[in-house]
């Protein structure tokens, strides 16, 4: 093989190896900085002035214009609280309390990262559309097929299955929840059968 | 046996420099985009575009919140200042500002605003370009942008269905241009 030729291919093995990794590398150097509270991950850098190269990427693809953490707190969950990977062809519950914060919501999104289509257009849970207890408790149910109660979409009823993710907003949180971020109540998503 | 170590430090720069171009360029590239989108909405910077609340076909930012109606504006502060202006409510409302390197570098919202000389209380804020000389203006709120170019986006909640209306009807009022003086 001529040499040119050796080295052109070096050069374009490189760039495809080089341009491949990113989202590995990136994935791995984020995770360094995860906060991690149950199945919940945040980082402190989103949308910091500070973030670094690889923050930024990532904010870039899957939450641009996130605001600053001083504003809003957004936790992303993309596992259930035993670990496993949300999926659409199962049912969750999803439980949780009282939170520190002015207003809060629930999003659920598809692996594109927007809106998950649903008939009934159920996008997101907040304090204002559910039926809360009077100890301020209350129970989600996550599925493709409506429920009566508390219910939020993670697809239409005759989706295949597919990966989504859930987004937890604070809006002004508390300093309570500034001081845990680790321990916080949050709530629990816990699987209850599959298709 | 030298040619292929050759090849092999070749490939391995050429990995380094794809790397770090493909991880740095991206915002860039996003933003650029964003930017392209927005010239072809409104065919000019500096004002206001009032999105629709998002749904399932909304396309325009990844992860958008569906309890938001949310008010944009890609400026450009060549041509001078730009005023941002809009009223508050008893919910949720803020006005937030990001560098065309996606930096979220100024954020308000309607509980720090400051009650103007008539006793209302909106959102009043100047935005300058880096390194400008600031404008004297009674009652706005300052703001130098680390970046010539950038989005500013205005969030209002929907705390309700039934506060839908009134979330649209701020929305509406909420207003970005270049500033005259």
């Amino acid at each position: 093989m001529k040499p040119w030729f050796t080295y052109l291919l070096a050069i374009i093995l490189g760039l495809v190896i080089g341009t491949i990794t990113v989202p590995q590398i990136a994935g791995f150097v984020v995770a360094k900085q995860t906060i991690e509270n149950g199945p919940w991950q945040t980082f402190d850098k989103i949308g910091a002035t500070d973030a670094d190269m690889y923050v930024r990427f990532v904010i870039s693809v899957r939450g641009l214009f996130g605001l600053a953490k001083k504003e809003t707190i957004y936790f992303n969950a993309e596992t259930d609280s035993d670990g496993l990977s949300l999926t659409s062809n199962c049912t969750y519950n999803l439980t949780g309390g009282p939170m520190a914060t002015r207003w809060w919501s629930i999003t659920a999104y598809g692996p594109d990262h927007y809106l998950i289509p649903n008939p009934e257009k159920s996008y997101a849970i907040s304090e204002n559309n559910l039926d809360i207890d009077d100890a301020g408790r209350f129970t989600v149910m996550l599925s493709r097929q409506q429920s009566g109660g508390n219910w939020l979409a993670t697809g239409a009823p005759n989706d295949g299955e597919q990966a989504f993710a859930l987004t937890l907003r604070l809006y002004n949180p508390t300093a309570e929840i500034y001081s845990n971020m680790t321990g916080v109540d949050l709530p629990q998503i816990k699987r209850e059968h599959c298709a | 046996m030298k040619k292929g170590i050759l090849a092999l430090i070749i490939m391995l720069a050429a990995a380094v420099i794809s790397h770090f171009s493909v991880v740095t360029l991206t915002p860039d590239w996003i933003m650029s985009r964003v930017f392209a989108g927005y010239e072809q909405t409104t065919g000019v910077l500096n004002q206001p575009v009032h999105a629709p609340r998002p749904d399932a076909t909304s396309r325009k930012v990844v992860r958008p919140s569906p309890d938001l109606v949310y008010t944009m504006c890609a400026y450009d502060l060549t041509k001078g200042p730009l005023v941002l202006t809009g009223p508050s409510e008893d919910f949720y409302v803020s006005v937030s500002a990001f560098s065309d390197r996606t930096d979220n570098f100024f954020v308000m919202n309607d509980t720090e605003l400051v009650p103007k000389v008539d006793g209302s209380r909106k959102f009043f804020v100047i935005l300058i370009a880096p390194e400008a000389k600031q404008p004297e203006v009674a009652d706005a709120h300052m703001v130098q942008s680390p970046t010539t170019r950038g989005v500013v986006l205005f969030r209002t909640l929907i705390e309700s269905e039934d506060k839908l209306a009134a979330a649209l009807e701020i929305q509406s009022q909420q207003n970005c241009a270049t500033w005259s003086g």
